[in-house]
């Protein structure tokens, strides 16, 4: 029989840090350059939160049109064009930036970075492909609806912050304000583009790339539109409460549970994560080896934070079959109360787990241009990785304890359960 | 452009095919395994045993307790998992390089002594976990038992690609002891084991360090199995099957039974379908979603190796169109394709989106190892992943209408169609 191996120790890793250079008009470019990553990752990160919405869920709607014709490209040309330099494009709209994607062969971002910046500076906007955009939303609302495990997540979020918040409310709006949208509604929120306070993120194998910055000046460079920037809601916490959605014939119940927390830049942030990776972060976690590997409740359970730019939420996701709901739920909270501190042993191996999955996960253009976009949305100094990895390793087990003591307070507890119940 | 990933490959002692890609950029090690035995491998009343047991190597060996497999790999940073499809159960574990031996020895140790371990505490608990496995992401998601009616649609009841991996209740349900011992003796040999390497570390270390923790293992008592090749059989004719569920919209699903991916016409289907279903300018995004007949389009091939595969349109149709009128108007475009083939444009514009597609599947380590396995277990050639691209633009748009009408005639189309309940459709008009 071989012995078991010694762990040896990981060799010196530094997070990828970006050439950061500027435009005349206010935007940033981010060039974060990795060898061997042949597809080209592109954010644009605008400085445009959620709470400019006019109508909920214009922006998505925006987003969506953007590539369905421009000035220079009407109609399919667009797609038709960007696609023979294989690009792709596609976007979101976060809590406190609106981010514009695309992915692109290392050897064609010359050719597709003026495409970008063409869907973003001058879509058409055609009447008939707002309609039809808006007609494909309803659809995918109506779709996420279906399931239960979205209308739980969204119910959690909706009690977790304060009422009347924008950012409480589903992203992509519901059926009853997309219904609404009309195209001068998604043409008048475009006007909020704006490279202000915009960060343009480029990540990958740079060496067959002329200068990043020349081809980014030259795309972006002229655009300057005169736009006031919208200040972004301050998140606050609403009031806990347990509600069950019934879902007629549904076969598990959807759980979530949750309470609110704090973003990056507080200083519980740090122990907060070893917390929530020992409580359910991990395979053999509290909740996850006592729910499903002793009890056979669930194929899984999972707890873990969600930082806004400031404030944020904890949350617990699982599913179970509707005869086990109950006992889940409260051997579930029984186990939050995390009544036993949290053990060296415990918070050793946490550590280990949040420190040592950052250099394997940041091994794409993909996940470090998101990382990137994460640093550029929350404001965060440009080597927060690094700094963040140096306080994570820092952590005590009673800092650890204190910080989730001091959020997750068991009789505080949002509880929403969806199903057959 | 083509890929050059460095690959070597050698054969263990005892029969492993080992494949080792260096990659000095990156921190860590992908580990990836391949058994060549999946779903197609089980038999009629022991559907869902190779899901089971995939669940039951996370459950200890001789020298590692229950869940420390997973525990051990997680509290280094590393990433460990499982996946169970029709031809093959996949492992893996991607680690920081200082954790690559460990868990070469973690892999080794369940192939060495799983059964010392595995009891009927184990078996119970990771039944009733599978069984929450299939409510989650099957019987409780809208059209989340598309496959299984699709395969059973499809493939005659007797035929390996009749049932789906997660199986059924019942035959989970009656799983022993006994027989997830008979699986493993059957299935589970370093001979019948493809594994995959990616990342810092060089062919010499990685084949030296698997004959170290692997060595010791013999080889099975039955000869590796190898891909049962049974000829395409053609879904039985005028296959149509009507499901009234829970759905949010009526949806139509179009089938046709393939040649196995290893085919060269499954290129040309790759090709094909990215053509009438990818992006904006698609045949089909154009027919019936610009249209308003229809809210999404999308197209797959499911790759399935033994003898045949399966390929699928599907579309959800819109609240005031019928399936059969979107049934039709897609048909209609599939047979002009089908008799015409696309333009140049149109394929050259797929090649660049597989191109890319491709290339970020492989920027990963963990997708790369991956990615090794299948060529070497499906295709016999682990180059595969730097040669795939080559045929991909090799490609022509005659080959993809030869293709098309040779195989996916609409003639003998295979209908799956999911019907709103009642009780849905009145929900639904509540906004």
């Amino acid at each position: 029989m071989i012995p078991r191996p010694a762990i040896a120790p990981s060799s010196p890793w530094a997070a990828p840090i970006p050439r950061v250079s500027s435009l005349d008009n206010g935007m940033s470019v981010w060039a974060y350059d990795l060898p061997g990553q042949y597809i080209l990752s592109c954010y644009l990160v605008l400085d445009l939160p959620l709470n400019a919405e006019a109508i909920d869920g214009v922006g998505t709607v925006a987003i969506r049109c953007l590539d369905e014709g421009t000035h220079s490209h009407p109609g399919e040309s667009f797609a038709e064009t960007l696609g023979a330099v294989g690009g792709q494009f596609h976007g979101l709209v976060g809590n406190s930036t609106t981010q514009i994607l695309l992915d692109v062969p290392q050897s064609r971002l010359a050719q597709a970075l003026p495409l970008y910046a063409e869907a973003v500076r001058e879509p058409l906007f055609e009447a008939d492909a707002i309609e039809r955009v808006i007609g494909n939303r309803l659809a995918e609302i109506e779709q996420q609806e279906a399931h239960g495990s979205a209308v739980a997540s969204r119910a959690l979020r909706q009690t977790l912050l304060a009422p009347g918040l924008r950012m409480g409310r589903p992203s992509g709006g519901t059926i009853a304000t997309v219904e609404r949208l009309t195209r001068d509604n998604v043409a008048e929120h475009h006007l909020l583009y704006s490279p202000r306070g915009a960060v343009l993120i480029v990540a990958g194998d740079l060496s067959g790339s002329a200068d990043v910055h020349s081809l980014v000046e030259e795309a972006f460079g002229t655009w300057n539109p005169d736009v006031t920037p919208t200040v972004p809601e301050v998140p606050a916490p609403g009031t806990p409460r347990r509600a069950t959605i019934r879902r007629p014939g549904a076969v598990q119940v959807d759980v979530r549970m949750g309470w609110y927390g704090v973003g990056h830049l507080d200083e519980r942030w740090a122990p907060l994560q070893v917390a929530l990776a020992i409580m359910g972060g991990s395979f053999m976690s509290r909740l996850n080896s006592v729910l499903r590997e002793e009890r056979g409740y669930t194929y899984g359970i999972s707890m873990y934070p969600r930082p806004f730019r400031t404030g944020g939420t904890i949350e617990v996701s699982t599913s179970t079959r509707t005869d086990a709901a109950a006992a889940l739920v409260d051997e579930g909270l029984e186990i939050l109360a995390a009544r036993k501190p949290f053990t060296e042993e415990e918070t050793a191996a946490a550590i280990g787990y949040l420190v040592g999955s950052t250099p394997l996960s940041l091994d794409t253009a993909e996940a470090v241009a998101s990382q990137g976009a994460t640093i550029a949305a929350a404001r965060l100094p440009l080597n927060y990785v690094d700094t963040i990895l140096a306080d994570l390793a820092a952590v005590t087990p009673e800092a650890a304890t204190a910080a989730y003591r001091s959020l997750v307070i068991p009789e505080k507890a949002t509880v929403i359960t969806v199903g057959d119940l | 452009m083509r890929t050059i990933y460095p690959i070597a490959s050698a054969t263990s002692s005892n029969g492993i095919h080992v494949i080792v890609n260096p990659d000095p950029w990156v921190p860590g090690v992908a580990v990836n395994l391949w058994y060549g035995v999946g779903s197609a491998d089980e038999t009629p009343t022991h559907t869902g045993l190779a899901h089971l047991f995939e669940h039951l190597m996370f459950s200890g060996s001789a020298n590692v307790a229950t869940g420390e497999h997973l525990s051990l790999i997680q509290s280094v940073g590393g990433n460990t998992n499982a996946t169970t499809s029709f031809d093959r159960t996949n492992y893996y574990d991607t680690v920081p390089t200082g954790a690559l031996e460990l868990a070469l020895w973690l892999e080794a140790d369940r192939l060495g002594s799983l059964l010392d371990r595995v009891d009927q505490v184990n078996l119970d608990t990771q039944r009733a976990v599978v069984e929450e496995e299939k409510r989650q992401r099957y019987d409780n998601v809208p059209y989340g038992d598309a496959f299984q009616h699709l395969m059973s649609l499809c493939f005659p009841a007797d035929h390996p690609y009749s049932h789906t991996p997660i199986g059924s209740m019942e035959d989970l349900d009656a799983a022993t002891l006994e027989d997830v011992h008979e699986f493993f003796r059957t299935h589970y040999s370093p001979d019948k084991l493809t594994l995959a390497l990616s990342g810092a570390i060089t062919p010499e270390q990685g084949f030296e360090l698997v004959e170290t923790y692997f060595g010791h293992i013999p080889r099975g008592e039955n000869p590796p199995t190898l891909p049962s090749m049974k000829s395409p059989v053609s879904p039985p004719e005028g296959a149509q099957r009507e499901v009234v569920a829970n759905v949010p919209q009526d949806a139509v699903y179009c089938s046709w039974v393939t040649p196995p991916v290893t085919d060269p016409t499954t290129d040309a289907f790759t090709l094909g379908l990215s053509v009438l279903t990818e992006g904006l300018t698609a045949r089909l995004h154009k027919a019936l979603v610009v249209t308003g007949l229809a809210d999404s389009v999308d197209a797959f091939d499911l790759g399935l190796a033994r003898g045949a595969s399966l390929v699928s349109v599907v579309a959800t149709c819109d609240e005031d169109t019928t399936p059969a009128e979107v049934e039709s108007v897609m048909m209609a475009a599939w047979d002009d394709f089908c008799a015409h083939g696309p333009n140049p444009a149109e394929v050259e514009r797929a090649q660049i989106s597989e191109e890319r597609e491709c290339l970020a599947d492989l920027a990963s380590i963990e997708t790369r190892a991956d990615a090794m396995c299948e060529a070497a277990l499906v295709f016999s050639d682990p180059d595969d992943v730097n040669t795939y691209l080559d045929r991909i633009w090799a490609v022509t748009p005659d080959d993809v209408g030869h293709a098309f009408s040779q195989w996916l005639d609409p003639r003998k189309r295979a209908v799956l169609t999911y019907r709103r309940s009642e009780a849905e459709k009145q929900e639904g008009g509540q906004p």
